[in-house]
């Protein structure tokens, strides 16, 4: 094929995001396993139970049902990877995954959230809404607190 | 593009979450290929969608889309993409671009509320992304420590999309 050259784009500009606080969750979990595997630490927390709470979304976590796998880094960053089923006040079941990296040194906590929610139900929206979150983790080890935004 | 971009929200408990511009990437396409799919559901048909060119501009990275060298795997409702960049100091970078379909009403120009599942007016789609990246050891290395979510435009006439990037803060 030919060379591609570039045109000159007339579209070089930022468009806009925007912010909508959605939810929370306090998650119960158990204290972080560490096990050194070939590709770094695999951090294990399994998640107990937990509430939602938020203008968008309520209901509880089920109970055992996942747990946050992170992966650390030589870098220092860990590659979060989290997986747990909710129930909202509905009565619904979800699935919830968070991709993202945690920076210990700098307290750093960021993912996004992507979910299944059954297709015609009232939840249904989640399934194509981009959505970005932050952690905190509990003092005790045993606790982390999810708050998660939708970026419209 | 002088006016870095920056949007901040808080929760009730007290988190804030800010987004700051990063940077965008144009990618020029020349062709687009598209498998149906047996899955059903949400995934009808795959698609195949290879950049042949772009740029990459912004505050934070400024380089090239290599040509050829990755696409959009995507599936209906949301796209999946690999493609290497190129900054100017020849550091190559491997994006994934994993990415929603966005619901838009072309009447007034506004998102539609993520809570309305079926709307009746026009819509056109766009999208939302949440990419991550690998770069070398050196002056991006920050990009693979951070997490990013930004947003796409598809224009016709040359065909092409525009995405941008937000560092999440």
């Amino acid at each position: 094929m030919t060379e591609f050259s570039v045109p000159e784009t007339q579209t070089k500009k930022v468009g806009e995001v925007v912010l909508q606080p959605a939810f929370r969750i306090m998650a119960q979990v158990e204290k972080e396993q560490i096990t050194p595997t070939s590709r770094g630490d695999r951090l294990f927390q399994r998640i107990i139970g937990g509430t939602m709470s938020g203008p968008l979304l309520n209901g509880t976590l089920h109970p055992r049902s996942g747990g946050e796998f992170g992966l650390g880094r030589d870098d220092g960053a860990i590659e979060l990877n989290t997986h747990f089923m909710a129930r909202t006040e509905h009565g619904e079941m979800l699935y919830v995954t968070h991709t993202g990296i945690r920076r210990d040194a700098d307290g750093y906590y960021r993912f996004t959230a992507y979910f299944d929610s059954e297709g015609d139900g009232p939840h249904a929206w989640l399934n194509d809404t981009l959505v970005v979150g932050t952690g905190r983790l509990g003092q005790s080890g045993e606790d982390i607190e999810f708050t998660y935004f939708v970026v419209a | 593009m002088d006016i870095p971009v920056e949007v901040t929200a808080g929760a009730d408990n007290g988190e804030v979450i800010r987004l700051r511009h990063a940077f965008s990437l144009s990618l020029f396409f020349n062709e687009r290929i598209r498998i149906e799919s047996a899955y059903g559901g949400a995934r009808t048909h795959r698609s195949y969608v290879a950049p042949v060119g772009g740029e990459v501009f912004g505050p934070r990275l400024q380089g090239k889309v290599l040509p050829l060298a990755g696409a959009d795997y995507g599936f209906s409702r949301g796209f999946d993409a690999h493609y290497m960049l190129q900054a100017d100091d020849g550091a190559l970078i491997y994006i994934r671009n994993r990415g929603l379909m966005r619901r838009w009403d072309l009447d007034t120009g506004e998102a539609l509320s993520p809570t309305e599942p079926n709307p009746d007016s026009p819509i056109r789609r766009t999208m939302r992304v949440a990419p991550f990246f690998d770069a070398p050891t050196g002056p991006h290395d920050w990009m693979n420590r951070t997490v990013f979510v930004g947003h796409g435009h598809r224009y016709p006439d040359p065909d092409h999309s525009i995405f941008t990037y937000y560092e999440v803060l």
